[in-house]
């Protein structure tokens, strides 16, 4: 009930939810406030009335009230809040069967998804509404922290480690996630769109997603596609069905279809030449090979880039 | 008073008294060095709040573009280190510096020099901080410099070297303070001081002193090993080389941890002081506070995981560390309702003071709820990293150790000035201040729950957080004003406050024994005390003590005496002589201060003669031994023999309470290696096994003949055999160079120190064993000379001697084992 004010919703946030896990932290949060709220007016208006109060205290209640207030109280209140989120999180256990996997990794700055089949996306991350999902975290570089408020808590992406969670989503629509571990420079810039979708709907993208680039058409896209593996492109982005097979930068075999595209917000959806500038921005390098290339060319690029669905 | 006692003060104002004008830098007394670290610590606070008020107006509103990124990342990491490290910790420690030998009832701190360095190296610690602004490359990895993001590949060039290296150097400072704090709490009190008469504060800072030996050496060793990655490419962190980012973490957070409670301990104790004096009545519970200490103290240490929860680790563990971090609200209760209790029979006027244990009560509260909600591991899963802790963290510093600092200042202000503020200012500040703080913050918790991660520059504008950090932005400009009227109220009082030469708040405790501003041998005699409240309980005692009728009430004999008492009787067992004004302090500091700027300089030649000169300039301590009569009169007809002259002299003490932050630094070293064992990725090493030669064997033997023979110095000694004693220690200082020459070379020949983290570990212990040679060794040479010396009490110093290296050679035995036999079992 409190929930569904609008202070409270907001694409990221954890008292607005769309999966159990996050549901279950949100009901202790709420318990955890009202709690808190008590035990603070507590200890407040005694200290006050200890002030204003005229008349010695004997040293019974002296003592009572240091062994009642300071044993008692925490041991209780910490005892039942255990209990009670031993009690909520009992309904919590791993999924059996039938969870989809997908596999995490942490980019400076991007998040790459990878999907059964050999796809890979960037920064966007779909899921079937109400099966579970499993994801496998792992980093490229320094730490990352994948969180998505709206469905769960967050989980580190640690190089030398993969570290595992599950999360499901049980309605459809759109939620951000961001970074949640200070990973840089562009640490702010680290976010990536959910996107809940039906069940059916989810295998359609996914079986598109498995199939290698469509040829481009027109002569602007054709010659964007030369230029891609002339100008480099190809050392870090990888376009299945071509001779692109770079590893390093996000997939592009279906780039036109992201969620995202944008690096740095706002604007959110920029056109495709400024996206091609301004997403490389996040490497020094990158940035510095895409400022060599003359507009034609960045035109016929972000042509072809639009022809990739 | 009669002319007598007048000539008496006189004569110990000369002893006591500073240099004028820029010799002053030479003092070493505790009351001026715990004024420069109180004030020192003021300027960094104030730079520390610029900078966060820099960092609210960038998130006042969305897609603000005031800052850019990459400064706003290096004024966060800056904001938070200087808060840290160079504001709570320090200013919390003058202090107690300040404060402890006055309401221990001593004339100073045992080891003044120790003092003055460990101030000197604070201040070097943050000028070398601050230099990496002047440098252009701030630090930007933030106050937590996790790694791989801090190490040689994604932090190149020197930033992080200056995070590194300014807050070690701020570190050692904490330690060698603490070192001092602790032995002249448990050597130093008046007569008759049981540890039951103890002042409470005396209690916390005795229990923080400790936590601060143990605490901070995982940190130290966390930043030397990085620093030795980012120099030497030796890959303690690099997942690629067998190294493991999260070890830095657990180093880290083994200090973080107890970190937290460092800085809140002492103004619990300050409260704990305040309180019964403004309601003039004894605290509640005197027991359950000194047991809520210590369980605090031990705690604190079980709790550090608790920053990791999403690292990945086993659920298991951290239900294990979720239950430790809930047990902590048990201690802090107790301490909470004592204060309550305390403050319940009486009402007293409403004094600034008393207005913020009031402001205590509220915002620490609070941030102690908050902190138990963080403690519960799904509910830290979603605000971990947000600015919901963000909010937490600040209401349990602010609470926990601002306001107490605060309310400290303004009681204990007459002390060092002679005045009074003035009240209607302070009731501004303070309110201004409260008001300020809970808008800042108390929104901030909603802020985090929105789904605002920390550490962020800017966010987006469709996430519904912009009224909620425009609130915090507003508030913390009240803020701001707040603290500017606090500090306007103190500068201005020290010229317009009513004058005030004594005690103005009838205080039960030592400190307020003396005139005000209190004089820098604080006693002109040292009282003799018979109960925990002595002022209430004795009121005539300021006045006996003044007219020079308790103890060393002489100033003939012309250099600075206090009394030694026994740890748990508190009976003077001797009078130490302690060093005055001396400029070794600030040269020390200065050479030690160059170790690390040759790191910095990547001038490592630099850092190998500095490190030389340091144990020769430390040595030198050693060697200017003062030359006394066996015996002195103390007065009151108790006659006691002089430190250098008793077999266990506070040198002792002062070494055997450094021990504990060098062998915790050793164990952190043995902790990362059977981490790495357990845990690691990439590991077990591919060449885990190390020869065994006949040269390790015989570096060990020589190890192990080396103490026999301090056995045989020793003994030799005591039946007054001087040449065959300084033969055997020559023969023992002999014996550790062959086993660092021959045994600590024998162990890294052939293993490569930048190819993976084990090979880089057993360099690091070599290294850490070799240096503690090179400190057994000299020290060696400054006893053999002494040991003939006549008038002199040679046992003394070969008993320190003994200390250390007896010490050291079970710690090279125990890291040893762990290197060359353990892998083969593992």
């Amino acid at each position: 009930m409190l929930s569904s004010l609008t202070a409270c919703s907001g694409p990221q946030s954890t008292l607005a939810t769309r999966g159990p896990r996050a549901e279950f932290i949100a009901e202790i949060w709420w318990a955890m406030f009202a709690g808190a709220v008590l035990i603070q007016l507590l200890v407040v208006t005694l200290a006050i009335h200890a002030y204003r109060r005229r008349g010695p205290l004997t040293a019974r209640s002296r003592r009572a009230l240091i062994v009642g207030g300071g044993v008692l109280l925490p041991v209780g209140v910490l005892t039942a809040l255990v209990l009670y989120s031993h009690y909520l999180g009992a309904s919590l256990r791993d999924p059996i069967g039938g969870a989809l996997e997908i596999e995490v990794v942490g980019h400076r700055f991007w998040w790459e998804t990878r999907y059964p089949g050999g796809v890979a996306t960037a920064n966007e991350l779909r899921l079937p509404v109400g099966r579970p999902v499993r994801l496998a975290l792992r980093s490229e570089d320094v730490i990352h922290s994948f969180w998505i408020p709206s469905l769960a808590g967050k989980l580190d992406l640690i190089p030398g480690r993969v570290n595992r969670m599950w999360i499901q989503a049980d309605q459809a629509g759109e939620w951000r996630g961001q970074c949640a571990e200070f990973c840089g420079s562009l640490h702010a810039h680290m976010d990536l769109r959910v996107v809940g979708l039906p069940p059916d709907e989810f295998d359609g993208w996914l079986a598109r997603q498995r199939q290698p680039a469509k040829a481009p058409t027109s002569a602007a896209a054709r010659r964007g596609e030369q230029a891609f593996l002339d100008h480099g492109c190809a050392a870090c982005h990888g376009i299945r069905g071509t001779a692109a097979d770079g590893r390093g930068g996000p997939d592009l075999t279906h780039a036109a279809e992201r969620a995202r595209r944008d690096l740095l917000w706002p604007p959110q959806r920029p056109r495709p030449a400024e996206w091609i500038v301004d997403s490389h921005r996040a490497s020094p390098q990158a940035a510095a090979a895409v400022a060599t290339l003359d507009p034609a060319t960045v035109a016929d690029l972000a042509r072809y880039l639009e022809e990739l669905r | 008073m009669s002319a007598g006692a007048e000539r008496l003060r006189a004569g110990l104002d000369r002893i006591w008294g500073n240099q004028p004008g820029w010799r002053a830098l030479s003092a070493v007394n505790h009351s001026v060095v715990g004024r420069r670290f109180i004030v020192t610590g003021m300027v960094f606070f104030v730079i520390g709040g610029l900078l966060s008020m820099l960092l609210r107006t960038q998130l006042a509103v969305a897609g603000n573009d005031f800052i850019d990124r990459d400064t706003y990342n290096a004024l966060f990491t800056l904001h938070g280190t200087t808060m840290m490290f160079l504001f709570a910790v320090p200013i919390l420690e003058g202090f107690a510096v300040y404060l402890i030998p006055k309401l221990i009832g001593t004339r100073d701190l045992l080891f003044p020099r120790l003092g003055a360095y460990g101030y000197w190296c604070y201040l070097f610690g943050g000028l070398l901080l601050y230099a990496s602004v002047l440098a252009d490359a701030m630090p930007d990895g933030g106050w937590f410099m996790y790694t791989p993001l801090t190490g040689p590949a994604f932090t190149p060039g020197k930033s992080a070297d200056f995070w590194l290296l300014g807050v070690t150097l701020a570190e050692v400072s904490a330690v060698s303070a603490a070192v001092e704090l602790v032995a002249t709490i448990l050597v130093g009190r008046a007569p008759g001081m049981t540890l039951r008469r103890m002042p409470i504060f005396a209690w916390y800072m005795l229990v923080v002193g400790f936590m601060i030996l143990l605490g901070f050496p995982p940190l130290i060793l966390g930043s030397v090993l990085l620093e030795l990655e980012r120099a030497f490419g030796m890959p303690f962190y690099d997942a690629g080389a067998g190294g493991d980012p999260l070890l830095w973490q657990h180093l880290f957070w083994l200090f973080g941890h107890p970190e937290v409670y460092i800085i809140f301990l002492p103004g619990a104790g300050m409260l704990a002081t305040i309180v019964p004096v403004l309601v003039q009545r004894p605290l509640a519970s005197y027991t359950w506070l000194v047991i809520a200490v210590t369980a605090t103290g031990f705690l604190s240490f079980g709790l550090w995981v608790h920053h990791m929860y999403a690292t990945g680790l086993p659920y298991l563990a951290l239900s294990f560390f979720a239950a430790a971090s809930m047990a902590v609200a048990v201690p802090t209760g107790i301490q909470i309702f004592t204060l309550i209790a305390t403050l319940w029979p009486s009402r007293p006027k409403l004094s600034v003071p008393l207005l913020y244990v009031f402001g205590f009560f509220f915002i620490f509260v609070l941030g102690g709820l908050t902190g138990v909600m963080v403690a519960l591991v799904p509910f830290d899963w979603q605000v971990h990293d947000t600015h919901f802790v963000v909010a937490h963290m600040h209401y349990v510093l602010i609470g926990g150790m601002l306001f107490p600092l605060f309310a400290a200042i303004y009681y204990w202000l007459p002390h060092f000035s002679g005045r009074l503020p003035s009240q209607r200012l302070g009731y501004i500040g303070f309110w201004l201040l409260f008001i300020g703080f809970n808008l800042t913050f108390l929104v901030m918790h909603l802020t985090g729950l929105l789904g605002m991660p920390r550490r962020v520059y800017t966010y987006s504008a469709n996430l519904g957080l912009e009224w909620a950090n425009l609130v915090s932005t507003v508030g913390g400009f009240v803020t701001s004003i707040g603290v500017a009227a606090v500090l306007l109220d103190l500068l201005l009082h020290l010229r317009f406050g009513q004058v005030c030469r004594s005690d103005p708040w009838k205080a039960d405790t030592l400190d307020w024994a003396m005139p005000l501003p209190a004089p820098v041998y604080n006693f002109v005699s040292i009282p003799r005390v018979d109960s925990r409240m002595p002022l209430w309980d004795k009121p005539g005692l300021t006045a006996e003590q003044l007219a020079g009728d308790h103890y060393l009430a002489s100033a003939s004999r012309g250099w600075r005496e206090i009394l030694v008492s026994d740890p748990t009787s508190a009976e003077p067992t001797q009078v130490a002589v302690v060093p005055g004004n001396t400029w070794s302090p600030l040269l020390l500091a200065a050479l030690t201060a160059a170790i690390f700027i040759g790191f910095l300089l990547s001038a490592y030649w630099l850092s190998v003669l500095a490190l030389l000169a340091v144990v020769v300039v430390a040595a030198g301590w050693g060697w200017r031994r003062p030359r006394l009569p066996p015996l002195v009169d103390a007065g009151r007809g108790l006659t006691l023999p002089y430190h250098t002259h008793h077999p266990r002299p506070p040198g002792w003490w002062g070494t055997l309470f450094s021990l504990l932050p060098d062998a915790t630094i050793g164990l952190s070293l043995l902790f990362a290696y059977f981490y790495y064992w357990t845990v690691g990725p990439g590991w077990p090493p591919p060449e885990p096994v190390l020869a065994m030669d006949w040269r390790v064997v015989l570096g060990l033997t020589a190890l192990v003949g080396a103490s026999a023979l301090l056995v045989a110095a020793r003994r030799a000694l005591a039946v007054q055999r001087v040449r065959r004693a300084r033969l055997s220690l020559a023969l023992g200082a002999a014996m550790l160079v062959l086993f660092s020459a021959v045994g600590l070379v024998a162990l890294v020949d052939g293993v490569a120190a930048s190819a993976h983290a084990y090979g880089a570990l057993v360099w690091a212990v070599a290294g850490w064993l070799g240096l503690h040679k090179l400190g057994c060794v000299a020290m060696a040479l400054v006893a053999l000379p002494a040991l003939g010396r006549p008038g002199d009490e040679p046992r003394s110093l070969l008993g320190i001697v003994a200390l250390f290296w007896h010490y050291s050679a079970l710690q090279s035995l125990l890291l040893l084992a762990a290197l060359l036999v353990f892998p083969r079992f593992a």
